[in-house]
């Protein structure tokens, strides 16, 4: 705190008498002050909003994008802060956090460069840390409201193709009985639909396997991340360690006695189906 | 409604569940010459142990559990937790004091605790099992043991069943396999709340091991675990997403707290509690065999950096905890191999020891570069913050202290299990993007409470939280006069402890 010039006017202090410190603010403080209410207040209410009324919203041209909750209420706290550091008359825990800067601020002037670094840091992270914090608030709220379905839990996960899955999931566990074994034809989500639907019972051709296996990293995600670029040239040398056995999926499927073929794809929602393999209903 | 609310209960009640049961058994390894009251954090992770060793015997023995078994190994759990909450209530005096005293030390860091627990909980409590790995490898695990289903049977066995490696041992499986069983309808709503309750033992356990540098640093450090988003955090591979890998840092961490016991202390109810904690990680994940060689390693090397006769003076003790730790470690080696020694290797799946083929070691030259590119990047990030670069940065400090022996064992082991995961991405036999993406972030995480031991002892020995605490004491009193000049405004009490210019 930076207090102090000879028109500043001396707060007075707080519960009793002379034991606790004086504090002086000059007038910059008080901008600083009110500034930060402000941006404390106009945070707040945009985090309440993105939680509440998640949306873009568009005004004389203007669009504002407020959807989430994390960074402005994040804001709104780091704002909380710097007017309880500004506040002109600090009591109780006010007084001690202004004591604590006060603390902090003899440190940074004594210390090295490597120890001020080292406080930059911490406070910055405590900063991404509260924010993520505040993220999970968010998902927890959310996670409250929403309707449990079989993938689409999180906001950010709510793309055309999983909604296809779901749907895929949903039909199964309705009109595939529960004691069924299903031949499954699809890619990663293979094991994951397998608890998706359980107790019935998900197997893989070993051709479907095969491919699974040597296509790990195809993946839309994947791709995201990377861009695409991708370092493929080795995997030749598993993919060529990976048994060769194709069993054609009707024989496959008397084999291990299954009763249900069910086949996903993302890319072309129109093959994805269910179907009887027996004539048993 | 009704029977949502009843499921909920029960697996919320769950992780309480174990942590009394886990009490009986944590007190009666704290008797002798180290009684003191156990934690709850070790109470926890002690009693998720217990129930998985007993589901392994039984397991090794019939290869299922059956619902009648559930329930009468459910009866025999209330009766240990029965037990325990009456250790618990006799104690109750010592948990008073520690909470009391921990509040009083800092109260916005437990008031910061708190709050980020309680929002856990919220998810917890409003979500099921989301993530890939949660669901494809424990959470269809889970169903099929608590369906009373075979580890020898073609849900395990049958490399063609949709079962992503089914040969992964079974200590997160078994304890939401109790949950399935106990509910008995399928639904995976509150089974987080186990997740919930290895977050919070991870915490504890840092806080407790903490302590040694400091009360009141400690409890900031146990927030500073908590706030970092893959610890709290829903993503793949955090806490809150099912996954065994915080499970394992945290029972690695006990283990290790409890072998610093044993040696401190000469020890031996600390060492089998050790070996416990150890046995726990085995069961919980296969890391867990690359982290007792690493323990291996980092003993000797810091046994190396000591002098002679220092050397000499605790290689007895080291020895000796480490034979009381083996004595039951090596029986739970033996269970594990019983019931996953019968699983077929699954073709579909890559060999890590066929990835030492020199015909493959050769191709490599270009994947160190790549995993140190990708390492650099991850320095920053929304999963870890700036942790990374705060621990760079605290170890660059220059230190006040010496380093004592548990110092140089954890840099040590630190050094090599980081050169471990390291050399794992350099050969893994998957494609490099992929096994990166998908499993660089859950394996630091493993390394994660080592290194923030490692940092607070550091930040200890620089001075650092002790002048920027004397400082704030000092600033409790302080007066700030507005006629003074610069260099004079800012003054404290006389008793102004001096602060050195460092770094």
């Amino acid at each position: 705190m930076t207090f102090t010039d000879s028109t500043a006017t001396p707060i007075q202090p707080g519960r009793r008498g002379h034991d606790q410190p004086v504090v002086y603010h000059s007038r910059a403080d008080g901008w600083v002050r009110r500034a930060a209410l402000l941006l404390a207040i106009i945070a707040a209410a945009a985090a309440i909003v993105g939680l509440v009324f998640p949306q873009r919203w568009e005004y004389f041209g203007l669009r504002v994008s407020l959807r989430h909750f994390d960074w402005p209420a994040t804001l709104a706290i780091v704002m909380g802060l710097v007017y309880a550091a500004k506040y002109p008359r600090p009591r109780g825990l006010l007084l001690r956090w202004q004591q604590f800067l006060l603390g902090l601020h003899a440190c940074w002037k004594e210390w090295g460069i490597g120890r001020r670094l080292v406080l930059v840091v911490l406070i910055v992270h405590g900063v991404v840390c509260l924010a993520r914090v505040n993220d999970l608030i968010e998902t927890g709220a959310r996670a409250l409201v929403t309707e449990r379905t079989a993938f689409c839990r999180d906001r950010d996960r709510q793309d055309a193709s999983l909604t296809v899955y779901d749907r895929l999931v949903t039909q199964t566990r309705q009109e595939v009985p529960e004691d069924a074994r299903i031949l499954y034809e699809g890619h990663w989500e293979s094991v994951v639909f397998a608890y998706d639907v359980y107790p019935r019972r998900v197997f893989l051709t070993p051709q479907n396997w095969r491919r699974l296996a040597g296509e790990w990293h195809c993946s839309r995600w994947l791709e995201a991340k990377t861009g695409g670029r991708m370092e493929t040239s080795l995997e030749r040398f598993w993919v060529s360690r990976i048994p060769r056995q194709n069993v054609p999926p009707l024989v496959f499927a008397e084999q291990k006695g299954l009763d249900y073929r069910v086949t996903y794809d993302p890319r072309h929602p129109d093959n994805t189906s269910i179907e009887p393999l027996t004539d048993a209903p | 409604m009704i029977h949502s609310l009843w499921a909920l209960s029960a697996a919320a009640a769950w992780p309480l569940l174990l942590t009394c049961a886990g009490y009986a058994l944590a007190s009666f390894l704290r008797r002798g010459k180290t009684r003191r009251f156990p934690r709850l954090s070790e109470a926890f992770l002690l009693g998720c142990v217990l129930v998985t060793l007993v589901a392994y015997v039984w397991l090794a023995c019939f290869g299922r559990i059956a619902l009648a078994a559930w329930t009468a190994g459910t009866l025999l759990l209330l009766i240990a937790a029965g037990w325990g909450l009456r250790l618990a209530w006799c104690d109750r005096r010592d948990h008073g004091r520690v909470w009391r005293r921990r509040w009083r030390a800092a109260p916005a860091a437990v008031g910061l605790m708190l709050a980020t627990f309680a929002a856990m909980a919220v998810y917890a409590g409003s979500a099921g099992l989301s993530r890939y790995d949660a669901r494809a490898i424990y959470g269809l695990k889970a169903k099929v043991l608590a369906d009373g289903g075979s580890v020898w049977g073609e849900d395990f066995m049958d490399v063609h069943r949709a079962h992503f490696h089914p040969d992964y041992p079974l200590l997160v499986p078994l304890l939401e396999a109790e949950v399935f069983a106990l509910r008995g309808d399928g639904d995976d709503l509150g089974v987080l709340f186990l997740s919930l309750g290895f977050v919070a033992a991870l915490v504890g356990i840092i806080v407790a091991a903490a302590e040694r540098w400091g009360r009141r640093s400690a409890i900031w450090w146990g927030v500073a675990v908590l706030a970092i988003p893959l610890v709290h955090g829903v993503g793949e591979g955090a806490g809150l997403s099912g996954s065994a890998d915080l499970p394992l840092a945290a029972l690695l961490a006990a283990g290790l707290l409890s072998l610093a016991e044993a040696v401190d202390k000469r020890s031996h109810s600390a060492a089998i509690r050790a070996g416990i904690f150890l046995a726990g990680a085995v069961l919980t994940k296969q890391e867990a065999f690359l982290w007792l060689l690493g323990v291996a390693a980092a003993g000797g090397v810091s046994l190396l950096f000591r002098r002679g006769t220092e050397s000499q003076a605790i290689a007895r003790p080291v020895l000796r905890a480490a034979a009381c730790s083996l004595v039951v470690l090596l029986p739970v080696l033996g269970l594990f191999a019983l019931v996953h020694g019968p699983m077929p290797a699954s073709p579909y799946y890559r060999s890590y020891t066929a990835a030492l083929d020199p015909a493959w070691l050769v191709q490599l030259e270009g994947r160190p570069a790549h995993v140190a590119g990708f390492a650099l990047g991850e320095l920053v990030n929304q999963a870890w913050g700036y942790l990374w670069i705060l621990v760079v940065g605290v170890l660059c400090l220059r230190r006040r202290q010496p380093m004592n022996r548990h110092t140089l064992f954890l840099r040590a082991l630190l050094a090599v299990m980081a050169l471990g995961y390291t050399t794992i991405f350099i050969v893994t036999p998957y494609q490099i993007d992929y096994h990166l993406h998908t499993a660089f972030r859950r394996l630091w995480l493993q390394i994660l409470p080592v290194a923030v031991l490692v940092t607070a002892e550091q930040l200890w020995a620089t001075g650092w939280t002790s002048e920027l605490a004397a400082a704030v004491r000092r600033f409790q009193e302080a007066r700030i006069d507005p006629h003074a000049s610069d260099k004079q405004r800012v003054t404290g009490p006389a008793t102004k402890p001096p602060l050195k210019r460092a770094g």
